[in-house]
């Protein structure tokens, strides 16, 4: 992780990054789908890893269980964060009436960053991550290796200091005007 | 054969799956339904809704709450050709490029749909280039590897959708260009599962290489347009013009036309929907079977499945669901894996859905050529020869699969009798959600009739499946696809014969003896026929009965019935395998040793046996015939009928006899062996009447017809030729009853006796193939002969009795009164028969009588004028008036009868009295007879006191309906 003490300067990493580095850490085979995902922009992701449960197609294989995965998990609590972060960051009408802009133009929305997170958010985001992975059928042990290397991960862009108002992954904080 | 021999492994590819007439058949359904659903919510859009039509109808005295009573049907026969010309004058038919517009829409828009499906699958945000993926190129390699492995000439376009979760992957477009979909879960597993990353992927080729990709999304394209251009504004539609409620008079009658309109979409639904899934079902066998063959490792497949569920009802339930479901159990797909015996199956679904898309096809196109104003004879055939084609692909490659597997494999042959009995059902399920046998009731009069469909069903499959089963253990070339394809054809004949005869003809007997031609008899040997009632009636019933079996296809059908399976004891009786065996095994087990075919000599002697006695009975029947032989010159008739009879009595029964005795002696293959025998032993029988009538006239005790003695073998024929196609068919009809009867008593007497065939050893000299080739050679060619000789007659026969025939139809539906109805209904039936042409006649009439009128008073001046005794009457005045009254008369002679009994009395009068009238004025101005026109002057008077009190009656009973204010 080269880059991750410039990223930690600037304080602020991309979502898929974030994702990539976890994935690489605790589920190399699944990083030819991360690749495929990093196509989409962060919308389409949430909104196709957000859908569960196989499909049986016409002319499928027919295997309709799903496999446990830890890039949906990982990319839906990071992305979850950075969207809390941003959130707080704009408003809400210019940010719809940015998203209506960007679909009728058809530009890519610019990826999604992390913010930085003190230590109690980090120990609320670990607790998220075990929460998710368990939903969607990993087993404790791998959904605590998810969440550690996820914090870990996320540790290396944090502040020195703890910032004044603090955002939770799972509700929104009071604006950060920043 | 040994008890439990290692069963063989029988390569499912060794013959045709029939997938594609699967599809075709769910597609041809799809298109004729919208045909014909279309066409009602076109009429109705176009305001052409038939309400002259139905108005017609009325008009003939036609009851719309009971509408195929015998009353209303003879009531509709009396009215006919009133009718006809009703509908010639109201309708406006619709352009018939109308009807064909909504399904060319259908194919447009599902043409594009299926192209637009492919795009929105691999549309960007839903799917990444595998290479987007694939840095090192490795998942690219192992894809080629695995094209190459599975035959592929090219390797598919590969792309990813890395958001689904699910280990699978899935193939989409068309099969020249398809596109595999993977899987993240997929790929994620690939690094730990690299054998099941493989099966799935050649499971997917191997769709690929077995053509089902096309089939696949077109049948989905054509289905969701269906949905949308054709069952939504059915459904709108049928919402829309329901009838109004209870309280309307024509209620009662339109809630079960309504029902069954709205079953029938209902019905399509589901039809579609369990078709499309059992065929897709069993092409993902073929397609693990396919994966296993180029070296998938079975593991994937053992996928841990919860064992069946608790309770008859929750099983049953499962069973239900798993019918709706496009992918078979994984404990039938892992099994399927060792044994692809679950291929080669007989199933009742598909058998059942067969059947309701046979009838639904063979009725609606029919309907739609009707409605599209296409109605020709030859039309209707090609319906019956479409349907059949397509049930026979399906029914036919099915039955044949599962002989050949059974006699691969050496298990139990399938008697097809229960698969018949399900295409049977769903025959006769078809016609019940159908306004065809029966419109505004429920249940047709007589619905145990429709057994005989199921039964016909029964005995299609059971002819098919012995024909395989003969033609298998006889075939000697290499692959069976051309044996399989010549017996195919030959079903597709038989099936042919029946859909355009119980169309035709057999659906009508459904609400009563539709015809019956003992008045006919009455009117034409009126002496004759009350010296022999019992004979004149029992003619009367069972004749028009016969004479519906002189269709085209039923001659050719009867000798494809016997001629087909007599064919096989043309080959070389097999010493060793067959051929054909070995390429159709992939694990060859111990060769079974052929079992041979039952001795054709044995079936030569009970047939001519039977033909023997069957001319023995003839002889007996002329012995009878003599008995009460008329003077020369009375000896046609109803004489001659009786005699017919007889002797058809005398044939069939000996041909049964013969087959009886065949089938009981045979130990497989009973069916094909009473019919080869019932048909031979007819033939002889035939021949041997001939002779008889050839050399009328020359034994004493035997003369019938003839009173000298000579060889007229000219003068015979015609009459042999009359009898002779339906003594054929009805010796096949008697034939099967008579193996079905031997097989149950056999079955009930010796459970398993059937198997218990013994191999003998096969020994043959040249000589003896040769005459055994000589036998069957000569029976081929009298079976084919007679067929195109009684075809010629049959064709020529239509020729010169049509005319006779239409004038006949009439004599043969008992005229009566318009069946009792309601005082509303009667009221309606009084409006339509006064709007649609009555109305008009009696203008015309006050028109002619105004002009009469006005003459006469112009003649009485001018004779005051000239201070003449007597008026002149000018011809060249009155003549016109006269013939417009005769044409008035003859016009409203041909106009409906009132439905109105006591209306028709009047009518009849009023049209006897015009007509007599006219006539008489006429011929007074030719011969410048006064007092005769006189007289025409009074007919004309009462014609006019007819009518007029016609009038005040039918005022009547408009005011008793409610028509008309009191």
């Amino acid at each position: 992780m080269t880059t991750t003490e410039e990223e930690g300067a600037a304080g602020r990493v991309k979502v898929r990054e974030v994702v990539r580095d976890v994935v690489a850490s605790v589920a190399p085979e699944e990083l030819p789908l991360v690749d495929g995902l990093v196509a989409f922009d962060d919308a389409t992701v949430v909104r196709r890893l957000g859908t569960r449960g196989g499909r049986r197609e016409p002319l499928g294989f027919g295997w309709g269980e799903v496999v446990a995965l830890a890039t949906p998990v990982v990319w839906l609590v990071v992305q979850q964060l950075a969207d809390r972060a941003a959130a707080s960051a704009v408003d809400g009408t210019a940010k719809g009436t940015r998203a209506v802009l960007r679909k009728v133009f058809r530009r890519r929305a610019k990826p999604a960053e992390v913010p930085a997170l003190t230590r109690e958010q980090l120990g609320e985001v670990r607790q998220r991550v075990v929460e998710v992975a368990v939903q969607r059928g990993l087993d404790d042990e791998r959904a605590t290796a998810i969440a550690d290397a996820l914090v870990t991960r996320l540790a290396l862009t944090a502040p020195v200091t703890p910032v004044p108002e603090p955002v939770s992954p799972d509700r929104p904080g009071p604006g950060d005007r920043a | 054969m040994v008890a439990e021999p290692a069963r063989s492994r029988v390569d499912e590819r060794a013959m045709g799956a029939g997938t594609t007439v699967r599809f075709v058949l769910l597609v041809v359904l799809l298109l004729v339904s919208s045909a014909t659903m279309t066409a009602n919510v076109t009429a109705w859009l176009s305001d052409t809704d038939s309400v002259e039509g139905f108005a017609c109808l009325l008009a003939t005295g036609m009851d719309p709450n009971d509408a195929y009573s015998a009353a209303g049907e003879a009531s509709f026969m009396a009215n006919v050709a009133a009718y006809e010309a009703c509908i010639a004058r109201h309708e406006r038919p619709l352009p018939w490029w109308i009807h064909l517009a909504w399904p060319a829409l259908l194919v447009v828009l599902a043409s594009v749909l299926f192209w637009c499906l492919h795009l929105w699958k691999a549309r960007r945000g839903r799917v990444v280039p595998l290479t987007a993926i694939d840095r090192d190129g490795e998942i690219l390699r192992t894809v080629e590897s695995l094209a190459a492995s599975a035959g592929l000439a090219r390797t598919p376009n590969v792309v990813v959708d890395p958001a689904a979760a699910s280990a699978g992957a899935v193939v989409f477009g068309r099969n020249r260009r398809p596109t595999v979909c993977l899987h993240g879960g997929l790929l994620a597993r690939r690094a730990t599962d690299p054998e099941a990353f493989r099966a799935v992927l050649l499971h997917e080729f191997a769709h690929i290489r077995n053509g089902d990709v096309t089939l696949a999304y077109a049948t989905v394209a054509v289905w969701r347009v269906f949905l949308a251009v054709v069952l939504l504004p059915y459904v709108v539609w049928w919402i829309i013009a329901f009838p109004g409620g209870p309280w309307s008079p024509e209620w009662s009658g339109a809630v079960p036309m309504a029902t069954r309109n709205l079953v029938l979409a209902v019905f399509l639904v589901a039809l579609i929907h369990l078709a499309r899934s059992d065929v897709l079902r069993s092409r993902e066998i073929y397609a693990d079977l396919a994966a296993a063959r180029w070296g998938a490792d079975p593991r994937p497949w053992a996928v841990a499945t919860p064992g069946p569920p608790e309770g008859r009802l929750r099983r049953l339930g499962a069973s239900f669901v798993e019918l709706w479901r496009t992918h078979p159990r994984w404990d039938l797909r892992r099994e399927a894996l060792d044994d692809p015996a679950v291929l080669f199956g007989l199933r009742s679904l598909p058998m059942f859905l067969t059947g309701v898309a046979a009838t639904l096809i063979n009725s609606q196109v029919r309907l739609y050529l009707s409605m599209s104003d296409l109605t020709r004879p030859w039309l209707g055939q090609v319906a019956a020869v479409a349907a059949a084609g397509l049930v026979t692909g399906l029914v036919g490659v099915a039955l044949w699969r599962a002989v050949a597997h059974a006699v691969l494999t050496g298990r139990r042959v399938p008697s097809g009798l229960r698969a018949g009995l399900w295409l049977g059902t769903g025959m006769m399920a078809g016609e019940l959600v159908l306004n065809d046998i029966v419109l505004t009731e429920w249940l047709p009069q007589r619905p145990a009739i429709l057994v005989l469909v199921v039964l016909a069903g029964a005995a299609f499959t059971w002819w098919v499946a012995q024909c395989a089963h003969l033609w298998l253990r006889a075939w000697p070339g290499r692959t069976i696809r051309p044996v399989m394809l010549a017996g195919l054809a030959s079903a597709c004949l038989v099936l042919s014969a029946w859909f355009t005869w119980w169309r035709e003809w057999g659906s009508q007997y459904l609400n009563g003896p539709a015809f019956d031609t003992h008045a006919l008899l009455e009117r034409d040997y009126p002496g004759e026929a009350a010296d022999h009632p019992a004979a004149a009636s029992v003619i009367g019933i069972v004749h028009p009965l016969l004479h519906s079996l002189d269709q085209p296809l039923v001659l050719p059908m009867v000798a494809a019935l016997w001629a087909v399976p007599l064919l096989a004891w043309t080959s070389r009786r097999a010493t060793a395998t067959l051929r054909w065996v070995p390429g159709a095994l992939r694990e060859p087990a111990a060769a079974e040793p052929p079992v041979e075919l039952p001795p054709l000599r044995g079936m030569l002697g009970v047939a001519t046996l039977g033909g023997v006695s069957g001319w023995v009975a003839v002889a007996g029947a002329a012995a009878y015939m003599h008995s009460w032989q008329p003077p020369r010159g009375q000896r046609g008739g109803l004489y001659l009928w009786i005699y017919e009879g007889w002797v058809l009595v005398a044939l069939v029964t000996a041909a049964t006899a013969a087959a009886v005795a065949a089938s009981a002696v045979a130990s497989r293959h009973r069916l094909l062996i009473a019919i080869i025998t019932a048909e031979l032993a007819a033939l002889i029988g035939l021949g041997g009447w001939f002779g008889l009538l050839s050399v009328d006239g020359c034994v004493p005790l035997l003369n019938t017809l003839a009173s000298s003695c000579q060889w007229r073998p000219a003068a015979a024929w015609p009459l042999v030729q009359l009898l002779a196609g339906q003594v054929l068919v009805v010796a096949a009809v008697t034939a099967v009853i008579a193996a079905a009867t031997v097989s149950a008593i056999r079955q009930v007497w010796t459970p398993g006796g059937h198997h218990a065939a013994k191999a003998r050893p096969a020994r043959e000299g040249r000589g003896g193939l040769v005459a055994r080739r000589l036998c069957v050679g000569v029976l081929c060619a009298a079976a084919v002969g007679v067929t195109v000789l009684e075809e010629a007659s049959l064709l020529d026969m239509k020729r010169s009795s049509k005319r006779e025939a239409a004038a006949n139809v009439q004599l043969m539906v008992p005229v009566g009164e318009p069946p009792a109805v309601s005082a509303e209904t009667r009221a309606m039936q009084v409006l339509a028969w006064k709007n649609l042409g009555a109305g008009d006649l009696v203008r015309r009439y006050a028109d002619a009588l105004e002009r009469l009128g006005t003459a006469q008073i112009q003649a009485a001046d001018a004779a005051d004028a000239a201070n003449s005794a007597r008026a002149e009457i000018d011809p060249a005045t009155f003549r016109p008036i006269c013939a417009d009254i005769g044409q008035v008369a003859r016009d409203a002679d041909r106009y409906f009868r009132v439905p109105d009994p006591q209306g028709q009395v009047l009518w009849r009068r009023f049209i006897e009295q015009a007509a007599k009238g006219s006539q008489e004025c006429q011929q007074s101005l030719d011969q410048g007879d006064s007092a005769l026109f006189t007289a025409s002057n009074d007919s004309i008077a009462k014609a006019s006191d007819a009518l007029t009190s016609l009038l005040d009656r039918t005022d009547v009973v408009l005011r008793d309906g409610g028509l008309r204010r009191p």
